[in-house]
């Protein structure tokens, strides 16, 4: 192109002024969709759902719900006060009678991945909107149990009861059967079992009358990862908000229809070690601090993460590795290991198996689109041994700023830990139960812990991974880094797809938008 | 006509040619001149694009090599080092892009904007944006630069491509230019040299035809020539005339000649049957024949002269030299007597002695003394044989005649026995069997009688301790070998071809002859039809005697 004038092109991105154009109030035509292929069980029964209190972005990490004011009266006492007027999606009414129902149905069943049901001793009625919760010993998690701690209407708990499966979210059947701002009126989700897809409809009881602005929202569950890309960057109406690889930031910031989101996140890629294989070099100490001695932490930040996290305080840093580097490279030589992944996270492993192959260490995968295998894989590995020798979840921050979704790998006995015969672990997980955050000792107990695992070398530590979203150009909210996404209070415009119908979204919209990076 | 002289002739063809090799060289060196021209440019036209590779696009290259690395960056201690290398790079390039046209310079001036774009989008953190900079919009100004710089290099071949083109036409044009030019000057080179070389060719033609039969005249002296006919006004029709002269002159010069030779093959073949009376008396045309004839002449009168001396002289030799052969022979002869002699002469002093002394003392008798006049008789006799065996031993035979070779041996040994004897040399003579040859019995007696005194010379002479002579005979199938072998020392190298020439010896002047070996020779080889041979062995001379065997002489 011989002589082309180049003229000074002008800034190709825009800001984004979505927010500046919102509907008002609930248009009954809204609708979004969304893709969270990791705990999608926790965000549907956060929706779905409401306890006393509930997850928040804050300092304490929740927030009153369906509580509105809560008095410690001993360490072994606590009077909560009920929020007045909240009825259940099928229009009953919620009180005291409902908490003190759901709490007789959890006790019998309650969930056990914390020590809530070793810690709850009973429910006591004050009055109609007022309860106190009697404790067997003292429990600094009680808040953050309380959160998960969800009120089902009668019809549920006649025909459901509660579950108490391990993943603790108690959905299995569609129906207006929660609290919580949206019901659930096709598909079930408990994370054992799913449908690959879950339609949420606005609850019309919901206490906060101003939320939710969107009419429907439709979650998928099990999409692979490059059609769910396909769907949200580059098909209008495809795909609202999803998660994404952090490789597709590009492609997502200069998508016509979805902008990119980043926020520093609580989640953490849980590398399992199959501690019971016992036949596995896996089961060996030394072997699995090698493999973590191996890992270039700050590579795989900035070429696998794309600088999408920071660094992980339980991971070996350089200097730490208590194995010399002969013993390391002589201890994995020609390890050959198997590892259970879903596909959403082979960009992880292609990182880790570079690093690992220079040592000789050779992976063989067994790939999945749905977590409802990998757990699977995990839980049935109580039952009898399986074949993994690594296994990983995307877990996402079900407990809120709070170091229990780590630590619960460590305790005993636990659903979701297979570390045993610690008894130092169990002696700091036992404390840990006993503190609240908000104490000196906590921040002790927890480096403690943290340090035990990493010495024991329990899991394959990895960077904290960045909350990356591409989301939807007409729709508005700020995305949560912890396992909840508030999308009662998100909102859309009047270019969203659900509300323009078949007129095309404008060009000048369809231009790169600034990436958002929240703190 | 005026005479042009071949010189002339031929310097105005090698003018011809030097005028048309000055203007080929004129025309060369033009088109070399334009050549050299036009190359020049080429060669400007690559260092252009090589200048615009060194200093534009590799650099520019460089810069979008930085840029991608930055990107490509994964934290901010690599990132500060590439931002340094790129605004140093960028300086660099600025400096250099003012140097070419404003519409370059607009090409720069954007991708280096775009470069700074996207060094600001990673300063803000904005990683997302850089890397889609770097690959959209900095890619592109990247490229459009890359293009206006690969079209000035374009530019740069073009005019190369039009000067090379120039330089191809021109060196066409030239190529037509001096062919015509070559084949016009060839031509008439080629016309004037032809002309020129006929003429002269047919003038040297004609000289090489009178020539011819000039030299075919001297050759068979059967024709005379005829004149050589040339009008080339030039110097070969000067030639022509002189030869012409000298060819007249010649032939009457040979004619007299002739008579000449023919005289003194005359006097030639009067020499050869020995009529040296014979003189040339033509006279030659030649100074060097007529020169000739005086030398043959008198060269003629010695020769008579010389012959003549020769004759008397050799005729007087050689009666000098039967008369020292006789008074060789009659002093060996006298020698021989004196040893034969010596021992009856003493034998007759003794009877004489004592018949003396019986005579004194009265004691001679008559018995006695007819025993002793007996004895003196019987003495004499033998003495008388003697003489008459020399006697008969000297006289030559009359005619061949069959002789026991043995008898002729025993004859000649008995000659020298007593001097052989007296000398002490040890001598054999070994016979197996009869053996018969045709020829003169005396004469070869003495022949061999002159090997055997040799022999016995040179042994006494050279006091050779133990001497001997052996003699021997063999028969063979057609002839008889008679061999004489002594312990002398045998001949020196340098004589033995001689020895058999007449008047060689190598005795003292007084004592050889130098006659005896070769009057042996010829007995034996002219008279006897023989071979005689001689060769040293390790002790002495061995001398061989063949002659046809009886049987085969009469076959």
């Amino acid at each position: 192109m011989y002589g082309a004038e180049v003229v000074d092109e002008k800034e190709i991105y825009h800001e984004d002024t979505s927010a500046s154009r919102v509907l008002k109030g609930r248009d009954p035509r809204s609708h979004i969709k969304v893709f969270l292929p990791s705990m999608p069980y926790n965000y549907v029964s956060r929706l779905v759902n409401e306890g006393l209190v509930r997850l928040a972005e804050n300092e304490q990490g929740w927030e009153y719900s369906l509580a509105t004011k809560s008095t410690k009266l001993s360490p072994l006492l606590y009077e909560f006060e009920l929020r007045q007027g909240v009825r259940f999606q099928d229009g009953t009414p919620f009180n005291a009678d409902s908490v003190i129902h759901n709490f007789s149905y959890f006790l019998k069943q309650p969930f056990n991945y914390t020590n809530i049901h070793h810690s709850l001793q009973r429910v006591e009625k004050i009055s109609e909107f007022k309860i106190r919760l009697h404790l067997s010993q003292p429990y600094g998690m009680l808040f953050r149990d309380l959160a998960r701690i969800y009120f089902y209407s009668e019809a549920y708990l006649s025909s459901f009861g509660w579950g108490g499966a391990e993943t603790g979210a108690n959905i299995k059947a569609s129906g207006p059967y929660g609290l919580g701002p949206y019901i659930l009126v096709e598909g079930m989700i408990t994370g054992r079992e799913q449908t690959p897809k879950a339609i949420l409809k606005a609850n019309p009881y919901y206490w906060e009358s101003e939320y939710p602005s969107i009419e429907t929202i439709t979650f998928y569950t099990e999409l692979e990862t490059q059609e769910a890309l396909h769907l949200a960057l580059f098909e209008d109406g495809g795909l609202d908000f999803m998660q994404i690889p952090f490789n597709k930031k590009i492609e997502t910031m200069l998508s016509p229809y979805a902008k990119l989101v980043s926020k520093p996140s609580s989640h953490n890629f849980t590398i399992y070690f199959n501690l019971l294989k016992h036949y596995s070099p896996i089961a060996r100490k030394e072997v699995r601090q090698a493999l973590n001695c191996a890992l270039n932490q700050k590579n795989l930040l900035d070429f696998t993460y794309k600088k999408e996290g920071r660094l992980n305080p339980s991971a070996f840093n350089a200097n730490e590795c208590p194995l010399d580097s002969s013993v390391v490279e002589r201890t994995l030589k020609g390890l050959e290991l198997h590892v259970a992944t879903q596909d959403s996270l082979l960009f992880l492993w292609k990182g880790i198996e570079y690093q690992l192959s220079m040592y000789g260490v050779k992976l063989r995968y067994t790939i999945t689109t749905s977590e409802k295998e990998i757990y699977n894989l995990t839980q049935k590995n109580h039952k009898s041994i399986q074949d993994w020798d690594i296994l990983i979840q995307n877990t996402q921050d079900w407990y809120g700023r709070h170091p229990w979704p780590v630590f619960i790998r460590y305790q005993e006995d636990n659903p979701w830990s297979f570390v045993h015969h610690d008894a130092v672990m169990e002696s700091y997980i036992h404390q840990f139960f006993r503190i609240e955050q908000e104490e000196p000792l906590f921040q002790t107990l927890t480096h403690q812990i943290q340090n035990r695992a990493k010495k024991e070398a329990y899991m394959l530590f990895v960077p904290t991974p960045n909350a990356v979203f591409a989301m939807n150009k007409e729709l508005v909210f700020e995305p949560l880094g912890i396992g909840m996404q508030p999308f009662w209070k998100a909102k859309i415009t009047n270019q969203h797809w659900s509300i323009r119908g078949d007129t095309p979204y404008p060009v000048e919209l369809q231009t790169p938008l600034l990436p958002k990076r929240l703190p | 006509m005026k005479k042009i002289p071949i010189k002339y002739k031929l310097f105005l063809l090698f003018s011809f040619s030097f005028i048309g090799m000055l203007i080929l060289a004129e025309r060369t060196f033009v088109l070399s001149q334009e050549n050299i021209s036009n190359a020049t440019t080429i060669f400007e036209n690559a260092r252009s694009t090589q200048h615009l590779q060194e200093n534009y696009i590799e650099p520019t290259n460089a810069l979008r090599e930085m840029s991608l690395s930055l990107v490509m960056s994964p934290n901010e201690d690599y990132r500060k080092s590439i931002e340094v290398d790129i605004r140093k790079q960028r300086e660099r390039l600025e400096e250099y892009y003012l140097k070419l046209d404003k519409q370059t310079y607009d090409f720069w001036k954007t991708y280096a904007t775009s470069v700074e774009k996207t060094c600001n989008y990673l300063a803000a953190r904005f990683e997302e944006g850089a890397f889609v900079n770097v690959n959209t919009t900095e890619r592109d100004h990247y490229y459009a630069l890359l293009n206006r710089l690969k079209e000035l290099q374009h530019n740069a071949v073009n005019q190369a491509e039009e000067n090379f083109a120039d330089i191809h036409t021109s060196a066409q044009a030239l190529k037509y230019e001096l062919a015509i030019v070559v084949l016009l000057l060839s031509t008439l080179v080629f016309l004037a040299g032809y002309l020129l070389s006929s003429h002269i060719v047919s003038s040297i033609l004609k000289l090489q035809e009178g020539l011819k039969e000039f030299f075919g005249y001297l050759e068979t002296k059967n024709r005379q020539p005829k004149p050589i006919e040339l009008n080339s006004r030039d110097e070969l029709e000067d030639m022509s005339k002189l030869l012409n002269r000298s060819i007249a002159k010649a032939s009457a010069n040979i004619e007299q000649d002739i008579v000449f030779i023919e005289d003194a093959i005359s006097v030639v073949n009067d020499l050869k049957v020995g009529k040296l009376s014979s003189r040339l008396h033509a006279t030659a045309q030649a100074q060097e024949l007529q020169l000739l004839k005086d030398v043959v002449n008198e060269m003629i009168d010695n020769l008579e002269s010389k012959i003549h001396e020769e004759i008397l002289k050799r005729t007087e030799q050689e009666k000098l030299l039967i008369q020292q052969s006789k008074l060789a022979s009659m002093g060996e002869m006298i020698g021989n007597i004196a040893h034969q002699w010596r021992q009856p002469l003493g034998e007759l002093s003794a009877l004489l002695m004592n018949i003396q002394v019986k005579h004194e003392f009265n004691d001679l008798d008559e018995a006695y003394m007819l025993s002793s006049i007996q004895q003196c008789i019987k003495i004499n006799a033998f003495m008388s044989g003697t003489i008459s065996d020399f006697q008969n031993f000297f006289k030559p035979s009359k005619e061949k005649e069959v002789f026991e070779i043995s008898e002729a041996c025993q004859r000649s040994i008995a000659i020298l026995q007593a001097s052989l004897k007296y000398h002490g040399i040890e001598f054999s003579f070994d016979i197996s069997e009869k053996m018969e040859v045709l020829g003169y019995p005396n004469e070869f007696a003495q022949a061999l009688l002159n090997i055997l005194s040799n022999a016995k010379d040179v042994l006494s002479e050279r006091e050779i301790s133990n001497p001997f002579i052996r003699l021997y005979l063999k028969k063979g199938y057609k002839y008889i070998l008679i061999v004489i072998e002594d312990n002398g020392g045998g001949i020196a190298g340098e004589y033995m071809d001689r020895i058999f020439e007449p008047y060689f010896t190598t005795k003292y002047a007084k004592q050889g002859t130098g006659i005896g070996l070769y009057m042996t020779k010829m007995i034996i080889e002219n008279n006897m039809g023989g071979i005689i041979k001689v060769k040293n062995t390790q002790a002495g001379a061995l001398f061989t005697i063949k002659l046809p065997s009886v049987p085969e002489v009469i076959a």
